[in-house]
């Protein structure tokens, strides 16, 4: 749903190629013209940018109609990039006029970019290339001596600058100031020598600089890695999801002969517009990396000895068989990885549930490991752009959540919404925040609390109660939060406070992104309380726009608390307390499912400890490097006496494996990721799996099948659907009804 | 996605804000806070505070004046040095003590711009666009410096000489060699008080003078 912010705009008359039509005042003429299929070639105009009029490639001739009915043309051909609808507007992309303009603009950027077309990584997919092909002169007056420059100049570790190229059409230069804000590019010179560069030629540093790559419309920014890789036609694209964090951007996965040899952004308007992080586009090559695990294999003594699948399934029936006889379900536990799809993850739960008769199992590794009874996040992207207020609490947004970074970003500069950065180091934020708190590392509680007592005092008495009805104990308890105690807690001058205190309670709407340093708190789920106090009182909890989101990080974390990777939760947050809900799983898996809540990550690491949990089925995740207290997990697994590790590759963990089981990595199988904002999208298969790695969804499927001669899924679709059957949230995500830019959940 | 094929050299990263070496003197500082106060952001003062840094670094915009602009204006590096690079009259190389800019449009050009270059290049020894040893002369050549009735023209510093010959060149090359004015931070500091209101220019003299 549109949220009400943006007012459904009004619709004009226009006419394109004598097709009358109607678009949103203020539309573009370029992007009008896309309605009836006008092909108006561009070079500098992106959908996501501001306009400038640069390159003159869209010139198309335009009228407005006159009162009498006639139509009274413009006397020169206008940049259809900067031209908005309006009323009576008349446009004609394809006249002779036109047709001869273009190719006198094509002549002109042909003058010094130099054929090396055969070589160049753009050929193929080059937009220059395109519009030579469709509109340009097939040969060229110019007999002079073309402008000569640096090749390859390696601008940073990703991108390489070929200047040759270079048609000034100042995309990459208004990415850097427009979208990422670091402007660290800019046009150097004046008339033909002009070309953009970083300042001094010192290194393209900014997090988001593998977006120039694409959005450059010729091969003057190439990308190092992709470099003569291959070409745009003996690659296969598949549609795909990064994985990378849990902001979901959508991607296009290239391979040639099996091997993904780069990611590109695939538009999504709800989520990456058109953009990625570096993170997401140069560093995923873990599907690729030497340590793959290719077959399962057992330890013997210290060496790893080969099995077969059936024999690994052998041996884990085995062990389970002596467990169950002796300790049962208790003795068996199982941590899962952000990185499983949403069907691996139910498939996870449900085997450990059903099949292995233990509630034991947790996807948490921060020291937030708190009794979540309801999703931790309320927004969506498109919040951002609604709200008035974005508090960003203990995040480093720019780093943990790049793509909400951008967004907010956007947000503030073109909807003006305020933003509001508590984080103790510098960080990007800064650069558009209206404050910035800098407290002292680990003080976030006591920040709260300075920022709760300033808010109680500020806010009128009977609204704070009828947020928050109990305001008086709240008030009592914070009874000597005063802002001077805040200062010498936290190290945040008063004025400050009292200045953020005050735009927060005048903001009409605020929406918190809680980061790293409020989950990982060591008294997380104080600041966790605090934070929802704070919500609640400002009015928030019940507002569309605003709301508390205790961010993620991991790509499909919010899918494991969706899907019941929890001890106490079953799929779609139903309590396993609750009989009712216990219930209709039982009957659906048929099979009983144990009544008390199960331990959370550190009660198994501890039971492990104590010989309690005698089986750890770790799935996907990598305790040791990923948990809060790596010794603790460190220890647990030594102690563990039978623990399963299924992952991709040698992890830190899977050096404690007594069985190693291979997996797909996520451009080997099909399924579908939950991101932060509880969307979930679907990705697709890219490439074949290497050595004998399956799904994990069809591991636990199998396992399943051995354990409770039950037929099994035998695709994800299926698994998708037994999902939609059983938790009502997931009923727009059934396969064939999940659409391009995925469905929200609830 | 295996290494990339082109050889790896490291860029130098750009400078961090806290390794800068500030240079604006107490008077620039306070020249440039005036300015700053005639717009509605920092980014529209960058001409003349481009024009202050030209005058503080002795003449040419080095890299760290352009960082200490674009640090003052909180700008990104990258785009002051564009602005900077951009315009002609800020010198991105170091120049002579006198810059000598002759005209070789038209005018000029018919009545011996021309010859009157050569001259100076001989008599000074150097080519266009270099300096002497000596570091006094820096020759270039413009476009029209808008005196066509004079013409042949040549700009030093904020000065034209008009209806050149060589004999008037030698004697002013003389001047130039006894004198001690430095004419291009002059031309720079000649702009800077041009963007100051009297006012300003007043109250920035008193408060240097009582401090």
């Amino acid at each position: 749903m549109p949220k009400p912010k943006h007012a459904e705009p009004k619709l004009v008359n226009i006419e394109i190629n004598g097709v009358p039509l109607q678009v949103p005042e203020g539309e573009l003429l370029v992007e009008a013209a896309k309605r009836v299929q006008a092909d108006i070639p561009i070079f500098c105009y992106h959908k996501y940018m501001a306009p400038v009029g640069m390159c003159r490639m869209c010139l198309v001739e335009v009228g407005y109609k006159q009162p009498d009915g006639s139509v009274r043309k413009m006397p020169k051909p206008q940049a259809s990039c900067t031209l908005p609808c309006t009323e009576g507007l008349v446009a004609w992309t394809e006249t002779e006029q036109i047709i001869k303009d273009r190719r006198a603009v094509l002549e002109f950027l042909l003058i010094n970019h130099p054929l090396d077309c055969p070589i160049c990584d753009r050929g193929g997919e080059c937009p220059l290339q395109n519009n030579t092909q469709f509109y340009g002169p097939s040969t060229s007056r110019y007999i002079e001596i073309k402008r000569h420059l640096p090749k390859a100049f390696p601008l940073s570790k990703y991108v390489a600058l070929d200047l040759e190229r270079c048609i000034q059409c100042g995309r990459c230069v208004r990415f850097t100031e427009e979208v990422s804000g670091d402007a660290q590019l800019a046009f150097l010179f004046r008339g033909a020598q002009t070309q953009p560069h970083t300042f001094q030629l010192t290194e393209f540093t900014s997090r988001f600089s593998g977006n120039v790559i694409e959005i450059c419309p010729v091969g003057a920014l190439t990308s190092r890695a992709y470099r003569f890789r291959a070409r745009p036609w003996d690659i296969t694209t598949q549609k795909t999801v990064c994985t990378m964090c849990s902001n979901g951007c959508t991607l296009y996965a290239d391979s040639r002969s099996g091997k993904v040899v780069r990611f590109n952004a695939r538009e999504n308007p709800e989520v990456n517009e058109t953009w990625t992080c570096d993170r997401g586009k140069f560093e995923q090559t873990y599907m690729h990396a030497p340590d793959r695990i290719l077959q399962p294999m057992a330890r013997r003594g210290k060496e790893w000895e080969p099995l077969s699948w059936g024999d690994a399934y052998e041996l884990i029936l085995q062990r389970w068989g002596a467990l169950s006889q002796q300790a049962g379900g208790r003795a068996v536990a199982g941590l899962a990885g952000h990185r499983l799809s949403n069907e691996s993850l139910y498939m996870l739960q449900k085997l450990l549930r059903g099949a292995f008769q233990t509630n034991h199992i947790d996807h948490r590794f921060t020291r937030y490991q708190g009794a979540l009874i309801e999703p931790p996040v309320q927004n969506e992207y498109r919040d951002l752009e609604a709200a008035s207020l974005v508090f960003v609490f203990g995040s480093d947004l720019a780093d943990e959540q790049p793509m909400v970074f951008l967004r907010t970003r956007k947000a503030n500069r073109r909807y003006g919404v305020a933003c509001i950065v508590a984080y103790p180091l510098e960080n990007a934020v800064e650069e558009f925040a209206a404050h910035s708190l800098r407290y002292r590392a680990g003080s976030e509680d006591a920040l709260l609390k300075g920022l709760l007592y300033t808010l109680l005092d500020m806010l009128p008495a009977e609204q704070a109660q009828a947020n928050l009805p109990d305001a008086a104990w709240l008030r009592a308890r914070l009874a000597d939060c005063t802002p001077a105690w805040t200062q010498d807690q936290t190290g945040v001058p008063t004025e400050t406070l009292l200045a953020v205190a005050r735009q927060i309670a005048d903001a009409p709407s605020m929406l918190i992104l809680a980061g790293e340093k409020a989950c990982d708190h060591p008294r997380a789920e104080e600041v966790i309380e605090l934070l929802h106090t704070l919500n609640r009182l400002t009015g928030n909890q019940a507002r569309e726009e605003g709301g508390l989101n205790l961010m993620p990080t991991g790509a499909n974390q919010q899918g494991a608390l969706e899907l019941g990777v929890a001890p106490h939760l079953l799929p779609g947050y139903a309590p396993v307390g609750d009989a009712a809900a216990r219930e209709r799983f039982e009957q659906a898996w048929r099979v009983p499912i144990p009544r008390e809540a199960g331990l959370s990550t550190d009660g198994i690491l501890q039971a492990c400890l104590q010989g309690e949990v005698q089986m750890l089925y770790v799935a996907g995740a990598d305790p040791v490097r990923e948990h809060y207290e790596p010794s603790l997990a460190e220890r647990a697994l030594r102690a563990c006496e039978f623990v399963i590790v299924q992952d991709v590759r040698m992890t830190e963990t899977a050096r404690y494996a007594d069985l190693l089981l291979p997996t797909c990595p996520f451009t080997e199988y099909e399924g579908t990721f939950t991101s932060w904002e509880r969307r979930v999208q679907r990705f697709w298969q890219a490439h074949p799996p290497q050595g004998e790695a399956k799904a994990d969804w069809q591991v636990f499927a199998e396992l399943w099948l051995r354990m409770q001669r039950q037929a099994p899924p035998f695709n994800a679709g299926e698994v998708m659907r037994e999902i939609a059957a059983l938790v009502p949230a997931f009923e727009p995500c059934r396969y064939d009804a999940l659409g391009e830019y995925g469905a929200r959940l609830g | 996605m295996q290494e990339p094929i082109i050889r790896i050299t490291e860029r130098p990263k750009p400078p961090q804000p806290e390794t800068l070496t500030l240079r604006f003197s107490e008077r620039a500082v306070k020249e440039l806070d005036a300015l700053l106060t005639h717009y509605p952001d920092k980014k529209s003062a960058m001409l003349p505070a481009l024009w202050i840094a030209q005058r503080e670094y002795g003449g040419h915009l080095t890299a760290d004046a352009i960082a200490e602009v674009a640090y003052r204006l909180q700008r990104s590096y990258a785009e002051v040095e564009g602005v900077a690079t951009f315009y002609t009259m800020y010198n991105k190389t170091p120049v002579g003590k006198y810059m000598l800019e002759v005209c070789t449009n038209l005018s000029c050009m018919l009545c011996g711009g021309y010859r009157i270059l050569e001259y100076l290049q001989q008599k000074l020894g150097i080519r266009l666009g270099e300096t002497t040893p000596d570091g006094l002369f820096t020759l270039t050549e413009v476009e029209c410096l808008n005196n066509c009735g004079d013409a042949p023209v040549m700009q030093v510093g904020d000065i034209y000489c008009r209806r050149l010959t060589p004999e008037k060149i030698d004697a002013l090359l003389e001047q130039l060699r006894q004198s001690e004015e430095h004419t291009v931070v002059q031309l720079a500091d000649a702009e800077v008080q041009l963007h100051l209101s009297a006012q300003e220019r007043e109250r920035i003299q008193q408060s240097l003078s009582q401090s």
